[in-house]
């Protein structure tokens, strides 16, 4: 694996990053946690985030990391309505899948990703039972679970994950909140001012 | 530092192609190739690509498991009869058998028994240098699929606005950003050409409203302020009950119309008898819904119509796209900026097959096997099933085709059991052993688009780009233009050979360069003239290509307006003359004006003025059909495939299961299906199967399938697989262009399992409680209400399930048989 993480005595986490890069501190709940944003009003349901997953990740046929879920249409007043909901992992705080795994195999690291550790996963999928949200997936190449891990490699070099990157209309978004709301600021007032 | 949404890959890699996504859709995406020692290893959107800005739809990253698919046909294989198993030949020997076949026909039977099927869907150069080679041949047989797909538009506004060739789209989908109100029909865009949904959305979150109007509310339509549910084919009815609510309320622009428009004052009588409630009555829109519609087009400016393929495939096409155009230009929103009655599918320019041949070559001299009324463009594949069959007007004892042609072809089962019976050759340019090289003799192993060079499919926006060559062609496969070299040779002898097709690569003679055969192409005709390699390149020029047409090198690098994303013509009928129009008018019809009432239409025995007409399978058409066939079927893509693509690709596979076969929780309910069961459904062509999805998509009345899929798909869990082309009539088509009705239908539906007739008369109960259609059955019908064509044409059985003939059952096909139940 390309990074450990180590719980320090004093509720700081500390993270080595491989290949000699600096060492960073952070905070847990800090504000460079990551979070993905789907912003409803711009998807369609297109897909292309769940098979720029499947290529990013070598993923399979079975085991989808990313989910989008249509819901709808729904007569309401009069009127039809449809929604997508993307649904991958939420990288909970208090991850149920960890507690539960007996080979230590799902891991957390400092900056809040949820990651299996292939090489010590048994198959067991205790994790894929203890999931509320389904995320956890398993892998009928490897027999071992598999789930996603915002594409960490990506991150790693400063990258947004593969679903993200791909997102066809742009309705995914990846980074901590502060971001987003700038990101939200900027297109809108970008679509406020005519330059002639 | 923020994380950044960046196209780089992670992977190890030695180079990176920019070059364009090719074959899946018309929208000519951007694309970021990454190679690593001759071997693609990623594949993200480019961008700087100014359309696609990055994005890829799952088809153009799911592509990769195109390139490397296990399934695809890897080396040329041949058989003698369609009753033997292929044989693994080299590629001279395939050459030297289809050759020998293609001269015995024609020396038996006339040039004419070959009928060569192109589509541009794998190789634009494939459809040019096929039709050369049908020329040299001296078949008049040479097939386009775009009458198959949606070519009809082109030919109805070619009559509206005047344009050579087929003129169809004006203002590009970047413009949408500048309209106030965007009406799109017949489509799900969402579906169709996602990545181009960025530029609706961004319109929309500039404030313009948007209204969507197609037989289902489709992923496309939640995005609408309003959202238009209409029965198929009914589009004309519903846009001139908008245009009547438009003229009463005085809302039109009456000066654009005195000056610009032809027609409208002998078309008011018509329009008056078509108030919103009838209109409602015929095409299942509420009347508020109507005049809500009308109101906020016309005082919204500008405002454009925007179409696809679902006011193509019907009966009606023609007058549903001249109204369309009607309604556009009535509203003055032609020739400027955030308007435009833009057509979204092959926006493709004139193209030639070469002006050298018709003066060197004697003149073809048998008919076209095909009953279109308009004489000029591409002869429509639609016709061919019975030719095939029956042998008449004269037999067709040759096929070459590409893709996946013969599983969308409406009549599919006749078709088939057509080849099975009469064809001596049949050529198939294969990816995958699909329903179509089934039924072949020879099948030559093809390249994907990132083993070779091009122009991209004429898609979207007029635009012309051009695709790079990322890896060496994969196994033995060669590109499709090779084949018809390959054959000019043998069929009309090297010298021939080499006379007609010159464009050979330096290093193997029996190849084309690719490049050097698009340029000459190319330049056949004026419009395209100056779009060529060296001005379409993204390596070397700026991503986007460039918009016909562009006369020279240099209006090829233009931008025509400051915001314009690609090169050439960015709007067309602006107030200037019509390019190329030697009395230099703006609008080049017969009264050079735009032409709501058509003196040239009405002289090829179509409609003078444009109207509503009944399909030839609806509840009021056809009563006979109706009682057996009580529930409308349309049809679609989902977005996950596209032709052949897709299809043989797991990813992409994964996401829908193929078959879905809407039905209407109410409609289910009845007929006891819930959702994911398997349904029958059976029309007056032939019977299918799938799963059931039981949603308000669809409209009680009606089904809704999805299309394209293959009997020998390998992932789809289907149970036959058959595409919905089984159930499409191939005899009742637009009397226009031949474009069969893919997109209204009647079948019967019922769950498998289940009694047949007891389903019959529940639906027939279960419709009751709609209203009547109040259609005018003396004036809006059509052509077929005298039976003619349809004596003349095989039947089919729904007891034996077998394509009847003469009194006689026929063998079927290589199809595979029929699911109890």
């Amino acid at each position: 694996m390309s990074e450990t993480t180590e719980q320090g005595s004093n509720g700081f986490e500390k993270t080595m990053t491989r290949q000699g890069r600096e060492s960073r501190v952070t905070l847990p709940g800090a504000s460079n946690r990551h979070v993905m944003f789907h912003d409803a009003e711009r998807c369609i349901g297109c897909f292309a985030c769940e098979i720029a997953c499947k290529l990013q990740n070598d993923v399979p046929v079975g085991p989808r990391l990313v989910r989008m879920i249509q819901v709808g249409p729904k007569d309401v007043g009069g009127r039809l309505q449809t929604s997508w909901v993307y649904m991958s992992c939420f990288h909970c705080e208090d991850a149920a899948c960890m507690p539960v795994c007996p080979t230590a195999a799902m891991r957390k690291r400092a900056d809040g990703i949820v990651y299996i550790d292939e090489p010590t996963c048994i198959g067991c999928k205790a994790c894929i039972a203890a999931c509320p949200w389904g995320a956890v997936q398993f892998n009928p190449r490897t027999n071992k679970v598999i789930k996603c891990d915002y594409c960490k490699d990506r991150i790693d070099e400063g990258l947004w994950p593969a679903c993200a990157t791909q997102c066809a209309t742009k309705c995914l978004f990846f980074g901590d909140i502060n971001e987003y709301t700038t990101m939200l600021r900027e297109r809108h007032a970008e679509r406020q001012v005519v330059m002639e | 530092m923020a994380l950044k949404p960046l196209a780089v890959s992670t992977r190890k890699y030695d180079k990176v192609v920019r070059t364009t996504c090719s074959n899946m859709c018309e929208a000519g995406c951007g694309m970021l190739v990454y190679v690593e020692d001759g071997r693609v290893v990623d594949i993200f959107g480019d961008p700087d690509h100014p359309l696609s800005k990055g994005a890829l739809c799952p088809k153009g990253i799911g592509a990769f498991q195109h390139i490397y698919n296990p399934l695809r046909i890897k080396y040329p294989l041949m058989r003698k009869t369609l009753d033997d198993e292929f044989q693994r030949v080299s590629w001279d020997d395939a050459l030297d058998f289809a050759a020998e076949r293609l001269i015995k026909i024609r020396d038996e039977y006339g040039a004419e028994s070959l009928m060569i099927h192109r589509t541009g869907r794998s190789d634009m150069m494939w459809k040019a240098g096929a039709a050369r080679f049908g020329r040299i041949y001296g078949t008049p047989n040479i097939v386009g699929q775009g009458p198959i797909c949606c070519e009809s538009p082109g030919i109805a506004t070619n009559y509206v606005f005047g344009a050579k060739g087929l003129g169809r789209l004006m203002n590009p989908i970047p413009d949408w950003v500048n309209s106030r109100c965007i009406l799109g029909a017949g489509s799900s865009q969402a579906n169709n050409h996602p990545v181009e949904m960025q530029w609706l959305l961004e319109a929309k979150e500039r404030g313009s409203k948007i209204i969507w109007v197609d037989p289902r509310f489709n992923t496309t339509m939640m995005h609408a302020d309003i959202a238009v549910r209409l029965r198929p084919n009914t589009d004309a009815a519903f846009v001139m009950g908008m245009i009547n609510v438009i003229m009463k309320e005085g809302l039109y622009d009456k000066e654009f119309c005195d000056k610009w428009v032809h027609g409208l004052d002998e078309w008011m009588k018509l329009i008056e008898e078509m108030p919103p409630s009838r209109a409602s009555s015929i095409s299942w829109v509420p009347e508020e819904t109507i005049i809500e519609a009308a109101r906020l087009f016309a005082t919204s400016k500008p405002a454009s119509v925007n179409g696809c393929l679902g006011t193509a495939q019907t009966y009606n096409a023609v007058n549903i796209n001249r109204c369309y155009a009607a309604l556009v230009s009535i509203t003055g929103n032609i020739g400027i900026p955030g308007g435009g009655w833009n057509w979204l599918h092959n926006c493709r320019p004139p193209m030639s097959m070469g002006n050298d041949l018709d003066p060197n070559l004697p003149p073809i001299k048998a008919p076209v096997v095909s009953e279109k009324l308009v004489g000029w463009a591409d002869v429509s594949a639609a016709g061919y099933a019975n030719a095939v069959f029956t042998g008449k007007p004269y037999p067709i004892k040759g096929i070459w085709w590409n893709g996946n042609m013969l599983a969308q072809m409406p009549g599919t089962q006749k078709y088939a059991a057509g080849i099975k019976k009469n064809v001596e050759i049949a050529i198939h340019q294969s990816f995958h052993p699909n329903f179509t090289q089934h039924h072949a003799h020879v099948s030559f192993p093809i390249t994907s688009w990132v083993e070779r060079e091009g122009i991209v499919h004429h898609g979207n926006n007029r635009l012309c780009q051009w695709f790079n060559q990322c890896i060496e062609p994969n196994w033995e496969c060669r590109n499709d233009v090779d084949v018809v070299a390959g054959l000019a040779d043998r069929v009309f002898g090297e010298e021939e050979g080499k006379r007609w097709y010159p464009w050979r690569c330096d290093d193997n003679p029996d190849l084309i360069d690719l490049a050097t055969m698009s340029d000459w192409i190319q330049q056949q005709e004026p419009f395209t003239y100056g779009i060529i390699k060296k001005t379409m390149d993204p390596e070397t020029t700026d991503p986007g290509g460039v918009m016909w047409p562009a006369f020279t090198e240099e209006e090829a690098a233009r931008y025509e307006f400051p915001d314009a994303k690609s090169r050439g013509k960015w709007i067309m009928y602006q107030d200037e003359p019509f390019p190329e129009d030697p009395q230099g008018r703006r609008f080049p019809t017969p009264s050079s004006k735009i032409e709501i009432a058509s003196q040239a239409l009405a002289d090829l025995g179509w409609d003078y003025l444009p109207k509503h007409r009944e399909g030839g399978h609806t509840p009021v058409s056809t009563p006979e059909d109706f009682a057996q066939h009580p529930i409308v079927m349309c049809t679609g893509r989902p977005v996950s495939s596209f032709h052949e693509m897709g299809h043989w690709w797991p990813w992409t596979d994964e996401l829908e299961p193929d078959r879905y076969v809407q039905v209407h929780p109410e409609l289910a309910s009845v007929l006891g299906i819930e959702d994911g069961d398997y349904v029958k459904l059976e029309s007056m062509t032939s019977e299918l199967d799938g799963y059931a999805w039981v949603t308000e998509e669809t409209d009680p009345r009606q089904v809704w399938l999805y299309c394209s899929t293959d009997e020998y798909q390998p992932f789809a869990p289907g149970i036959t697989n058959r595409n919905v082309s089984w159930l499409i009539d191939d005899v009742i088509k637009d009397p226009v262009y031949g474009q069969a009705e893919f997109k209204a239908q009647l079948v019967l539906v019922w769950k498998k399992g289940t009694d047949k007739e007891e389903a019959r008369r529940k639906t027939i109960e279960f419709l009751e409680q709609f209203p009547s259609y109040d259609v005018d059955t003396e004036k809006e019908l059509g052509a077929y209400a005298n039976a003619v064509a349809r004596a003349g044409a095989p039947s089919w059985d729904p007891v034996s399930k077998k394509v009847m003939w003469q009194g006689e059952a026929a063998a079927d096909g290589n199809v595979l048989p029929f699911s109890e139940g």
